[in-house]
């Protein structure tokens, strides 16, 4: 059986956007990279499908706008992740899209959840902006107690990340 | 169905990422008044951003340009560079800018056989609708594009907008074991992408028949990618510095991005251009798949399109494999290229076709003024064409709704970065 998890932060080099990088750079920092596959995509679309492939767990963090307060912390579980055919386009494709691809192909992990902090629509800085910062710690802290839970309770034989 | 019916539809497309375009058609007593492939995506000024900057930080700056073919983009700018400045930066830096160059051709191309087109041709709105009864094309779709981003991964640091690539070579030279273990993989993929010829050959794919001009790179032994003159099979066979020459930059009243024209007329670049120019420059197994695909060269079905690719992405494979054996790290992965001011010329092989450009530099190497020629607007005038050739063969008095299919059909054929933005079509209607 299966029993791997992963972490796959998305994200983009600057501002709220680097939240994914940021946040799988801290979880990496904190799990030794031991147990759990931890990695950055940049933008994936479809390419998910394939970053998950053979994954049992996978947690997906990157940053959301919907029009919540900047900081404010989204989880939202494999249900809550998708997107009508029209969504499916080369360029624009984004993880609910992937998700839904995946959905069709018979190709999602056996978990999936997405863990997310509204960026600031209004930050033009280079790194994070400061709600989005402040929310992080407990976030981490959130996903490295679940992975943890998921690998104390499925013990991988994977090696680190890739 | 009536001779006199008038139609006019108006396909307003939603904005995206790397493009905003719209398709209005008006038919009036069974001809075609006027028609249209409008992209008022606003300007994006990236000549503009690109004045006063160094040239070390052109690739990187350029990369930007696009998220489906960055590398496309460097490589135009790191030979314009090169020569101006008279240097060679060797051979290992050549191989390995063709192999990070097959790595976007593979992921390009399987993105879009598999997800943008093949729906047109099996006839489904998109790929998760065709998933059920296609799921494991789709899956070897998604292998292929996964396989093309490690290419640019390895040598770029990561697949979208990568930052391996500098004038004079690269950054970085991957360590042998990660290339031995990605190349074995991709040696491993041979079968799929013998599978996905075959596949989009034997397709139900439109007849159509039409007179157009191919436009390509072509080099003395290589498919084009990186380097040779550019070409038609019209007689065309210039250096790029001598583009300006032969091809004409026009303002249209319904498209923010230019209409290129070669000596007055529309021209085809992108893969069946290059395969129609190109297909004895191709790998011999490659070949060996394009005689038992059946498919006749030159060919004046641009539906072809969809093979071609297919063939491409053989190709690329089949180039990667032998260019990364025996692999070794060279001492120093790149060559100092001296500052010269002048004026830099350079034109590789986008996925979808040349990509032009021109800079001019000063004696500090900054950049005084650029232009950049991108494939998609050098195929838009084609497109239109093809679009009043197609839909009057199609037949004019078929149903709006079966209209405005082959309108997309046409449109995605092409791979224009706006292919995307069809997806999201809205139609409405008018009848007059």
């Amino acid at each position: 059986m299966d029993t791997s998890c992963c972490v796959l932060g998305i994200g983009s080099p600057f501002g709220d956007d680097r939240l994914g990088w940021v946040a799988a750079e801290m979880l990496r920092g904190r799990d030794g990279g031991h147990a759990v596959r931890i990695d950055t995509l940049d933008r994936p679309g479809a390419a998910l499908i394939e970053a998950w492939r053979d994954e049992r767990v996978v947690i997906l963090i990157d940053a959301v706008r919907s029009g919540a307060p900047p900081g404010t912390v989204h989880r939202i579980g494999i249900e809550g992740l998708t997107a009508g055919g029209a969504a499916l386009s080369s360029h624009a494709l984004g993880v609910a899209g992937a998700v839904t691809l995946a959905r069709a192909l018979a190709a999602l992990p056996a978990e999936l959840s997405f863990y997310g902090i509204e960026a600031d629509p209004n930050w033009d800085g280079e790194d994070l902006s400061p709600p989005v910062r402040a929310a992080l710690p407990a976030l981490i802290e959130e996903i490295a107690e679940l992975t943890r839970g998921t690998v104390q309770a499925t013990p991988s034989t994977r090696g680190a990340s890739k | 169905m009536s001779e006199t019916r008038n139609i006019a539809i108006h396909v307003p497309v939603l904005a995206r990422v790397e493009g905003e375009g719209a398709l209005h058609l008006d038919v009036r007593g069974g001809r075609i008044e006027a028609l249209s492939l409008r992209i008022f995506e606003p300007p994006r000024y990236f000549e503009k951003f690109l004045e006063g900057r160094d040239t070390a930080e052109l690739p990187d700056l350029v990369a930007r340009i696009c998220g489906i073919c960055p590398v496309a983009y460097q490589m135009s700018a790191v030979h314009a560079i090169e020569a101006l400045s008279g240097i060679d930066p060797g051979p290992w830096v050549r191989a390995m800018r063709r192999v990070l160059y097959c790595g976007e051709w593979i992921e390009s191309h399987a993105l879009h056989i598999h997800l943008l087109a093949a729906p047109d041709f099996l006839g489904y709105d998109n790929a998760i609708a065709m998933a059920a009864a296609h799921s494991e094309a789709l899956r070897r779709g998604l292998r292929l594009q996964a396989l093309g981003n490690d290419i640019i991964r390895l040598l770029g640091a990561r697949s979208v907008h990568p930052v391996g690539v500098r004038v004079g070579g690269f950054h970085h030279a991957p360590a042998p074991d990660a290339v031995a273990a990605l190349r074995a993989r991709l040696e491993a993929s041979m079968p799929e992408a013998e599978a996905l010829v075959a596949w989009t050959a034997q397709l139900a794919l439109p007849e159509s028949d039409q007179d157009f001009v191919s436009v390509a790179l072509r080099h003395d032994a290589e498919y084009p990618m990186n380097a040779g003159r550019l070409v038609s099979d019209r007689g065309l066979d210039i250096d790029a510095a001598e583009f300006d020459r032969h091809f004409e930059e026009r303002q249209v009243p319904h498209s923010t991005a230019l209409h290129c024209r070669l000596h007055g007329e529309p021209y085809l670049v992108g893969p069946l251009a290059r395969l129609n120019l190109n297909a004895d420059r191709l790998p011999a197994a490659t070949r060996r798949l394009l005689d038992a695909a059946g498919l006749r060269l030159p060919s004046r079905n641009l539906y072809h399109s969809i093979v071609a690719r297919a063939l491409e992405l053989h190709a690329a494979l089949v180039e990667a494999v032998a260019l990364l054996a025996d692999y070794r790290a060279p001492g120093r992965p790149c060559t100092d290229a001296p500052v010269r001011a002048g004026i830099a010329y350079g034109c590789t092989e986008a996925p979808r076709g040349i990509l032009w450009h021109r800079y001019e530099l000063d004696a500090g190497g900054l950049i005084r003024a650029a232009r950049i020629v991108p494939p998609t607007s050098q195929n838009q005038a084609r497109i239109e064409t093809d679009l009043r050739a197609d839909l009057e063969a199609f037949g004019l008095d078929r149903p709006d709704d079966a209209l405005r299919r082959r309108c997309e059909t046409v449109i995605r054929n092409y791979d224009p970065c706006i292919s995307c933005a069809t997806h999201f079509l809205d139609l409405r209607v008018t009848r007059s």
